[in-house]
């Protein structure tokens, strides 16, 4: 059921006809500017906090408790800040850029699964439009280096889109290889059927993804690296690598429009972490307990609490899992130097795509062989236990 | 499903239209001082010299090319993959041809990046011994400084 659905029950309450399309745009505004933009905005300030903890500094401390407001204050110092373009450059684009970005990153939280029941649009090819939307972000990295009109944007988006593009085959591989096994598209469905087994005919699933057999171990790996490269992040921050470019791509953009496009890559961050968590790591699936059958026995009146309840407790569980990867992504950040482009180029075109072709065919055999069964399946079959 | 496109839909329009709206709301709080030298390309604070549409390396050309490829194959497994579990479930021959038809597609395009490897076109730096070979017919002389020259890649 997607977010737009359940809102619209508010029509029984008020008992005015509101219609749909309403409930969709309100959906959107829920997810992007309740979730996706203030997390990506915190995302800066804890990216700066850990940044100062692995380098014995303190970081930001001034604005709010523990500088808590820090991303808050830093949005308004770049909104009220001078727009400066360049008169050299192509103005169309340079502010068409900006979009493309946005719609890409932030457009693709409508398939994201945060629990049962909440799901910005329940589509029937939910991952394969979540990827879709993911490319439109070398687009506009690469438009909007080419229309500033500098050699060093330029240089930057030329290396992002050869980057970006790049990386899209072993994510592609890896993201089919999880299509593979569980045979949908629907993020709902992939995440459902990651439940923990049960004995129970029709109930339980094969465990989270990354277990269902080996090949999905190292696949997971693949779609990190892959992922990692297609935020532009360390080590794979060749685009705007600021020792050598400046600042990369967006070298020309100043005050809202840079905070728009280190907006939309945090929100990138965020997104792929999303989407590893659902088709990975069992979105909101937790160990020995299927949270849909979650029972506290709490009501109001006549209305029973259960349905609110397990979804807080999905979504906690979904954005704990989306917070480990997070943090790893930064770690990372802090621990690995920068690639040069030709390693860049032979890490995924020699190493990523084979690794990435063999396990798919290795998903596809072991799929075949144990009839869709995953490894957890397999043992519990065996200990006589399912 | 209509329903859930519309959904969809609602999702790229509120994020595409973000930017604009920020933008135009900023313009009426932020200041406008525009100076000839605030608007020149940045160039480390010199005067830029020359247009930046300068030559680029035409490798960022050749991985375009071949990405374009290996995206269609993907794209296109994308809808055979999915039914692969339901060919199971059928039973017979259905699933392996649906095996067959998938991974022999896939096969052919492996057999080519293959073929790009052995050929070099996926090498970021090239060789410095073919082109050397090239250069000097491929002569006694070149055949030496090209075994000093391995490790230049």
């Amino acid at each position: 059921m997607s977010l737009a659905e359940l809102l619209s029950g508010v029509n029984q309450f008020i008992g005015v006809g509101v219609p749909m399309f309403v409930f969709s745009i309100l959906g959107a505004v829920i997810v992007i500017l309740l979730f996706a933009m203030p997390v990506g905005g915190f995302a800066t300030y804890i990216e700066r906090k850990i940044a100062a903890d692995f380098q014995e500094r303190i970081g930001p401390n001034r604005v709010g408790p523990i500088g808590l407001l820090q991303f808050f204050a830093d949005g308004i110092k770049m909104f009220l800040k001078e727009d400066t373009i360049s008169k050299n450059a192509d103005k169309f684009i340079y502010n068409f850029a900006p979009s493309l970005v946005m719609a890409g990153s932030l457009g693709a939280f409508a398939a994201i699964p945060f629990s049962a029941y909440v799901i910005g649009a329940d589509l029937n090819i939910g991952i394969f439009y979540a990827m879709a939307l993911g490319s439109f972000v070398s687009l506009g990295v690469l438009l909007g280096a080419w229309s500033s009109e500098n050699k060093w944007s330029l240089l930057g988006g030329m290396r992002g889109a050869a980057q970006i593009v790049s990386y899209e085959i072993p994510l592609g591989l890896a993201v089919l290889s999880v299509i593979t096994i569980s045979g949908t598209m629907s993020m709902h469905e992939l995440v459902s059927q990651q439940a923990w087994p049960s004995a129970a005919a029709g109930q339980g699933g094969h465990f989270w993804n990354i277990v269902h057999n080996p090949f999905m171990f190292i696949n997971f790996f693949i779609y990190f690296i892959a992922a990692l490269a297609e935020c532009n992040r360390v080590p794979f921050d060749l685009p705007e690598a600021e020792s050598e470019l400046v600042s990369g791509f967006n070298t020309e953009f100043s005050g809202m429009r840079f905070g728009l496009y280190a907006l939309a890559e945090f929100a990138d961050v965020i997104l792929f972490a999303c989407i590893a968590t659902a088709i990975f790591l069992g979105g909101w699936h937790v160990p020995f307990y299927d949270l849909r059958s979650l029972d506290l026995g709490l009501t109001i009146g006549d209305a029973n609490l259960n349905p609110l309840i397990q979804t807080v407790a999905m979504i906690g569980v979904f954005l704990a899992k989306v917070s480990v990867l997070i943090f790893i992504v930064m770690w990372i950040r802090w621990t690995l130097p920068r690639l040069r482009v030709d390693q860049l180029m032979n890490l995924c075109w020699k190493y990523l795509i084979p690794i990435a072709f063999f396990n798919l065919i290795g998903a596809a055999v072991w799929t075949w062989v144990f009839e869709g069964q995953s490894m957890i399946q397999l043992i519990g079959k065996v200990m006589g236990v399912l | 499903m209509l329903q859930e496109l519309g959904n969809a839909f609602a999702f790229v329009l509120l994020a595409a239209l973000l930017p604009p709206i920020i933008l135009v709301l900023g313009s009426f709080f932020r200041p406008s001082f525009p100076h000839e030298g605030k608007l020149t390309t940045y160039e480390c604070g010199e005067m830029p010299v020359g247009s930046a549409y300068l030559m680029f390396n035409n490798r960022f050309y050749l991985v375009a090319i071949v990405f374009l490829v290996f995206d269609v194959e993907v794209a296109l497994l994308f809808p055979i993959l999915m039914l692969f579990r339901e060919a199971i479930e059928i039973g017979g021959s259905t699933a392996l041809q649906v095996f067959s038809l998938a991974f022999a597609f896939l096969g052919v395009l492996f057999v080519g990046l293959i073929y790009e490897w052995k050929t070099g076109d996926i090498d970021w730096v090239k060789d410095a011994v073919d082109r050397k070979d090239a250069m000097l017919g491929g002569g006694p002389i070149a055949k030496v400084e090209a075994k000093s020259g391995e490790n230049i890649a």
